[in-house]
Formats: structure tokens, C-alpha cells, sequence
């Protein structure tokens, strides 16, 4: 018996496999990516922009609740947004953003707009955060806040690479992550997250999913901006505004979920990878050929 | 709080991962489609592939630092599977380890042939799959645009691929000379040198054809990825972009380029000592590409 596998035989099961994959692959990305039907009992929170006066209670509130420190912040290049990025000991941040060109002769603003946005973890109905990360150390609760156990938390840094706005902050201290949890210890009590507590126009409005996604279809249909209601699949903080989110510097993101998000990279790849293998492959065998015909030809000469 | 989660360490741990992948696939289709005279490269590439792999895991509990609660860390993420990419990851690892260390013994003490070849049908699978999850690790990340794309695993497996055929060609005379007896073959070979120089040429040869699809794949992940300027700019990541592209691409070429000139004008040393330049290079190269990209990514995260 030989000890060898013939090279046509390799080529041909490698071929197949390649072609195979990606077919399978395209099955697992259909069943992955059913819209999130089933929202129970689930709570939200609105969040409308065109009420914020950015008074930054909320972000005041989101520290003394949770006993997270101040940290020494910097403002800078006219920017109001202070802090400008979250961290293991910021949560909640309120983004001020100047809208329009200034016009002198304009009436009122000069033609300015003023929006203020109140922006913390999304508490995602499908998660990055939890579908990536290896201990289990965070999950979705659920009525809503996606939470974390500081304890089993490995500290591999890999949620906060996954969410797609950033959200969890690694704490050197800890060797761990940090969030907003949505104050889940008040809302075990009956009692609203911190922020939404103490909100004075009422910018912030902590309701139902299911009544939060009505809200948000009916500012829609009102000719304003939404976001969360389809971004990754949908999220339980909902965002509404008379400006796009662009302006807030919010990525635009389709419906697909973190789940469909990797099963588009994983056909991707296979695709490529097809490619790749089949034009390694065959420079391979082109390269033995040629040698074969090279040595051939030199014993031919030798004789 | 620091500027980058993910340093030099996670380089590192991507780097190893990808290499040892790459060598236990060259060590099982060498032993699967290679004569004798390539006995030593398999071997050669099974040693690698275990060292490798342990080095990774090494490190990656270096980075995390979190040593309390490794032990425990590591049943989770064995417990997450197919959740988390991390957690394919260490099953992988844990997978090739195996094998390797299997192939190890049955290379080095001897074991049925039909044993060897399973596994090294199964290693294949393995050794692609970890070399290839060094990249989807990354392109799984959503919030970080610049390693979205599906040119990123193609890169870095055949990088893992061109790593771990380099340091296992290099690591044949040192593993011979810490081990003369299990790897006789190599003294046997070294003396034929004309047999030796020409498995290095021959080597060679895959190693420019790995590093051209490397290349095209390197252009094809600019192309896709939307934030390429970091790469192109002028800041400290750019400039080690440059020099991977002149030392671990196109160095390695051009050091192949020659000694295809030498092997007929009979330079045997040349040939060695060159030869072990470039792949000195093409591993240093290796290493750049992938804390350029790491770094890269969280610069505009």
C-alpha cells in the first residue's frame, strides 16, 4: 500500500470541499437572521433629542447613582462634549453638537442649531457585547440592561473591540470591563434608571419596548430621525431627533444582528477563501509540472 | 486608562497562533504528499506548531493578566462554543496542540502510518481553521470598521501559512542540533548538500508564491476596509507598514530572486545563509502586519 495520497485526488476533495462550504455557510446566515419578534416584557428607554436643553443631569445623575469618580477631563476645540469619550468611570455622556453656519443677518440663532444628546450603552436587544464574549461574563437580562459579572470577567478586552459604538471601557485597575448597567438595582425596586430620574423636560422617558418602538414609528411618520429601532437589530434606548444621528458622530448600522453580522464575514471568507486555496493550488501544480518537465527533459538530455 | 486594549502581547498571541497553524499544515502535507528527503521539515514543522501554541497561550494569559481567575476563564470559554470566536479559538488551540504533540511522538518514536496520516488529515483541517481564526477574531469585531473586512482572515492565514513554513525551514538545524538523534535524517541530508540546498529552493519557490498572494490579498483588504488612510498616512503605524512591505514582502522576494541564480552557479552557503535571512525577514514581517493592523484598528475606534 502507498504512503501517499495522489495530488489529483487532494485537489479534487480540496476543490469540493471549497465549493461546499460556502453553500453551507449561506444556510447558517438565513437562519441567524430573524428580526427580533418576541419582545416581552422588555422596558426602554426614549430618548428625544429635540427636548434635551443638555443640561447634563442626567450625566450627573449616571456618577452619583453608580459612585463612579470624576475624572480630569479636557474641553477642547469649542467642544462642549465633556468628557468626549466614555470610560470605566463615565458611563453617560451628554453630546452637544452646533448645527448649520452662522448667519449674521439670519433672525434668532443665526441660523444655528442647538442639539443636545444623551448617549450611554444601548442595551441592544442582540448584543455584541454578550454574543462575543468568552466567559459569559455578560448577558442580556430579560426586561432590558445588559449586564456584567465583574468576577467572571477575564479582562480580554474583546467586547469592547466588538460593540459597535464602544461602549464597554477597560479598566486597568480592574483588569476588567465597565458599563452602564441601566441602574438594573432601581429598576428592581420599581424605580426608573438614575438619568431618566432626573431628567426636567422629560427627554428621557422609560416606558415599555414595545410602547417605544410605537413612539418612535410615530415620530417617523412625523418627518424625524430614529435610531435604535432597526440599528443591529434593535436596541432598548431609543433615540429621536429633528437632526440626522450623523451629526452625533452615531455610525449608521443595518438591521442585521451581531449573530448575521459574523455569518456575512464568515461567507465572505469562505469566498476568499475559495479563491485563494484554488489560485495557491493551482500555481502549485503549474510549479511541479514545470519542474517535472524540467528534470524530464534534463535526464533526456543526460541520455 | 489605556490608549490601546490590545498591545503588542495580542500581536504576539495572533502571531503565534497564525504560525503554528501554518507549520502543522506544512508538516502534515509534507508528510502526506512529500519523500523522504522532506522527513526533517515535518518534523521540523510538528515542533513548531507545539511550541507555538503553547508560547500563544502563554501569552495571552500575559495579556489578560487576570491570573486569578485563568483556570476558570478557560473552562468558560471552552463552555461558549460556537458563541464567541475567542472561544473557538481556545478550542482550536487546545485541538492543534494535541495533534501536534501527537505527531510529535509518532514522527519521533514511530506509530502506525495509517494512524499518522489521520491525523494528519485532521490536523489540516485544524491547522487551517486556527490560522484562519487569527483574522476572523478581528472581523468579527463590528465597532472597529478597519478589520471588517473578509480579506483580513485570507491575509492572515496565508501569513500564518508563509510564517510557519519560514520558522519551520529555520528551525530544522537547530532542532537537529538540540535533538541529533531523532532528527538523523537531517545529518544525512546535510551531507548531500546538494539534496539540502535544493529543498531550500524548492521551499522557496512556495514561499514566493505564498508571498505574492499575500500581497494581492494585503491589496484586496485595502481596498475593502474603509478607513485604509491609517495605513497610508504619516504616523508611526504607516511607517511600519512601509517597512513590513520592504522586509517582510518584498526583501524575501527579492532574496528568492537570487538564490534561484545562485543554485546554478553552484553558491551552496550563499543559498543557506540567505535563505535564512529572508526567512528571518518574512517572520519579522509577519509579526509587523499583524500589531499594524491591531494598532491601526483602535486608533480610530
Amino acid at each position: 500500500m502507498t504512503d501517499k495520497v495522489s495530488r489529483k485526488d487532494f485537489l479534487m476533495a480540496a476543490g469540493a470541499s471549497l465549493l461546499v462550504a460556502p453553500m453551507a455557510l449561506e444556510g447558517l446566515d438565513r437562519g441567524q437572521r430573524a428580526p427580533v419578534q418576541h419582545l416581552g416584557e422588555q422596558r426602554a428607554v426614549v430618548v428625544d433629542v429635540t427636548r434635551c436643553i443638555g443640561c447634563k443631569a442626567c450625566q450627573i445623575a449616571c456618577k452619583v447613582w453608580n459612585k463612579l469618580p470624576a475624572e480630569k477631563t479636557e474641553v477642547s476645540d469649542g467642544e462642549f462634549t465633556n468628557p468626549k469619550f466614555f470610560s470605566p468611570i463615565t458611563w453617560k455622556i451628554v453630546r452637544f453638537k452646533e448645527i448649520g453656519d452662522y448667519d449674521e443677518d439670519a433672525a434668532g440663532t443665526g441660523g444655528l442649531k442647538w442639539r443636545m444628546l444623551s448617549d450611554n450603552c444601548k442595551h441592544c436587544l442582540e448584543p455584541s457585547c454578550v454574543s462575543v464574549c468568552p466567559a459569559a461574563a455578560l448577558w442580556k437580562r430579560s426586561d432590558g440592561p445588559v449586564l456584567y459579572d465583574l468576577d467572571r470577567c477575564v479582562g480580554c478586552g474583546y467586547c469592547t473591540m466588538a460593540c459597535p459604538w464602544g461602549v464597554p471601557r477597560f479598566d486597568d485597575d480592574l483588569h476588567a470591563v465597565r458599563k452602564c448597567t441601566m441602574c438594573h438595582d432601581r429598576i428592581d425596586q420599581g424605580l426608573e434608571p438614575s438619568c431618566v430620574s432626573v431628567c426636567p423636560t422629560d427627554s428621557l422617558q422609560y416606558m415599555n419596548l414595545e410602547e417605544a418602538r410605537r413612539v418612535a414609528v410615530d415620530a417617523e411618520a412625523n418627518g424625524l430621525y430614529t435610531y435604535g429601532v432597526d440599528e443591529v437589530g434593535g436596541t432598548s434606548w431609543i433615540y429621536i431627533s429633528d437632526v440626522p444621528f450623523s451629526e452625533f458622530g452615531l455610525p449608521e448600522y443595518s438591521t442585521v444582528t451581531q449573530k448575521g453580522f459574523e455569518s456575512d464575514i464568515l461567507v465572505k471568507f469562505a469566498g476568499a477563501g475559495l479563491f485563494v486555496g484554488g489560485a495557491i493550488l493551482a500555481a502549485v501544480k503549474l510549479y511541479a509540472e514545470r519542474r517535472e518537465a524540467i528534470m524530464k527533459s534534463g535526464s533526456e538530455g543526460g541520455n | 486608562m489605556s490608549e490601546f486594549v490590545w498591545g503588542p502581547l495580542m500581536a504576539t498571541y495572533l502571531f503565534l497562533g497564525g504560525l503554528a497553524g501554518g507549520a502543522y499544515l506544512i508538516s502534515a502535507l509534507v508528510d502526506l504528499f512529500k519523500g523522504e528527503d522532506y522527513e526533517v521539515l515535518s518534523k521540523s514543522g510538528a515542533l513548531v506548531s507545539t511550541v507555538a501554541v503553547i508560547a500563544s497561550v502563554v501569552v495571552l494569559l500575559l495579556e489578560i493578566k487576570r491570573f486569578e481567575v485563568a483556570p476558570l476563564s478557560f473552562l468558560n470559554a471552552f463552555r461558549q462554543f460556537p458563541g464567541s470566536m475567542i472561544s473557538v479559538g481556545t478550542w482550536l488551540l487546545t485541538c492543534l496542540l494535541v495533534v501536534s504533540v501527537v505527531t510529535v511522538i509518532l514522527a519521533f518514536f514511530g506509530g502506525n502510518w495509517l494512524v499518522r496520516k489521520i491525523v494528519d488529515v485532521v490536523g489540516i483541517v485544524l491547522s487551517l481553521g486556527t490560522a484562519a481564526y487569527t483574522g476572523l477574531v478581528l472581523s468579527y469585531c463590528r465597532g472597529i470598521p478597519f478589520w471588517g473586512s473578509p480579506f483580513l482572515p485570507a491575509l492572515f492565514t496565508v501569513s500564518g501559512i508563509l510564517t510557519g513554513l519560514t520558522l519551520a525551514m529555520l528551525m530544522i538545524p537547530v532542532a537537529a542540533y538540540i535533538m541529533p538523534k531523532a532528527l538523523n535524517s537531517f545529518w544525512e541530508l546535510y551531507e548531500r548538500k546538494a539534496s539540502y540546498v535544493g529543498m531550500i529552493g524548492q521551499t522557496e519557490k512556495y514561499c514566493q508564491v505564498l508571498t505574492v498572494v499575500e500581497i494581492v490579498l494585503l491589496a484586496l483588504y485595502m481596498g475593502t476596509t474603509p478607513t485604509t488612510g491609517i495605513l497610508l498616512g504619516g504616523s508611526s503605524v504607516s511607517l511600519l507598514f512601509y517597512v513590513y512591505i520592504a522586509l517582510g514582502l518584498l526583501l524575501p522576494l527579492g532574496i528568492g530572486y537570487l538564490n534561484s541564480k545562485w543554485e546554478h552557479q553552484g553558491k551552496d552557503m550563499m543559498i543557506v545563509l540567505s535563505a535564512m535571512i529572508g526567512q528571518v525577514m518574512v517572520l519579522l514581517g509577519g509579526f509587523i502586519l499583524r500589531y499594524v493592523v491591531l494598532i491601526g484598528g483602535q486608533l480610530i475606534h
